[in-house]
């Protein structure tokens, strides 16, 4: 017989805008992952760019309420949609203002951590390869 | 345990779950018309672990549907890719049908599980995985592994289907249990 304590997030205080929300952002993502297994990368793009816009004002809805742990959880997907999205810019931002917060749990700090260390690399990497082409500029005398 | 047969129209996944998991429905109908071809119905063994009460029973689930052959109205993807999305659409059968939840929420990359689950007052993790013929209980094992690895430290459901035998594996978790 189990007699540990339940771990779970509480969905106490969730109105039905948010709940709708919620709904729309799993659409878009199930869509946008969809897309993405089939080659479609603008428009999965664009679904991963509405969550995450989605994500973000649930999350601050979410703050306002004071249902930390719920915040957490969209926060987080915010920015995880954001680096779908090719934001990656934007996803480390708000990683950092994450990890600012004293109140972040530990296992959620490590977890963002790494994340937002994965999205330095990949940022690094992409500034060193992309190389626009050259572009010719007439000068006047 | 002596098996009991339980049954589901597949198309209610869309109903009795809060995300579109009509979007999954070709993905399921594909892998199970594979098993179960020409009939539109396929049973499947269910091994259900800690669900929905402390202990592991066994059913059978007759699952059923009506739409013909959509595969034909696939645009192509990796058979690994039909699998998971065939997976899930069988983890929102089975997640209403033995819980009293319903699936809520896609996650994104990096929460080390699928979605969520829950009703109006909590929830939970869902990981899910599908496989053609690979091995079930070690890829079960694997998955509340990588359940248990969660940042948010909550409790959790894995739900895994191994189609070439219509077998599936449905378990509940918690966090910081130890895993064998």
């Amino acid at each position: 017989m189990r007699i540990q304590r339940e771990h779970r997030i509480s969905r106490e205080g969730m109105d039905v805008a948010l709940v709708a929300d919620e709904a729309h952002k799993s659409e878009l993502i199930l869509e946008a992952n969809l897309l993405k297994a089939q080659g479609q990368y603008q428009d999965a793009t664009d679904r991963f760019a509405e969550a995450a816009r989605i994500e973000e004002r649930l999350s601050e809805m979410l703050l306002q309420k004071k249902l930390l742990d719920k915040y957490f959880v969209h926060r987080f997907s915010a920015l995880s949609c954001w680096a779908q999205a090719g934001n990656i810019y934007q996803a480390i931002a708000m990683g950092e203002e994450m990890l600012a917060r004293l109140d972040l749990p530990d296992r959620l700090r490590q977890r963002i951590q790494e994340y937002v260390q994965l999205l330095r690399t990949r940022r690094v990497r992409w500034l060193v390869e992309f190389a626009p082409p050259a572009v010719a500029v007439a000068v006047s005398q | 345990m002596a098996d009991t047969m339980d049954e589901y129209v597949l198309e209610r996944i869309a109903a009795d779950n809060a995300i579109r998991a009509d979007l999954l429905l070709p993905f399921a109908i594909t892998r199970l018309r594979q098993a179960a071809a020409p009939s539109r119905q396929a049973i499947l063994s269910v091994q259900l672990r800690d669900v929905p009460e402390a202990g592991e029973s066994h059913r059978k689930l007759l699952l059923s549907w009506s739409a013909g052959d959509v595969a034909e109205d696939m645009i192509p993807l990796q058979e690994r890719v039909i699998t998971e999305w065939a997976a899930a659409g069988i983890a929102c059968v089975l997640v209403p049908l033995y819980t009293s939840l319903r699936v809520l929420q896609v996650t994104q990359a990096g929460d080390t599980f699928d979605y969520w689950v829950g009703d109006n007052s909590r929830e939970y993790a869902l990981e899910v995985s599908g496989t053609i013929e690979g091995n079930l209980a070690g890829r079960h094992a694997a998955k509340v592994r990588q359940l248990q690895r969660n940042p948010y430290g909550v409790d959790g459901y894995v739900a895994v289907t191994r189609f070439a035998s219509l077998e599936a594996i449905f378990s509940f978790s918690q966090y910081g249990e130890r895993v064998e």
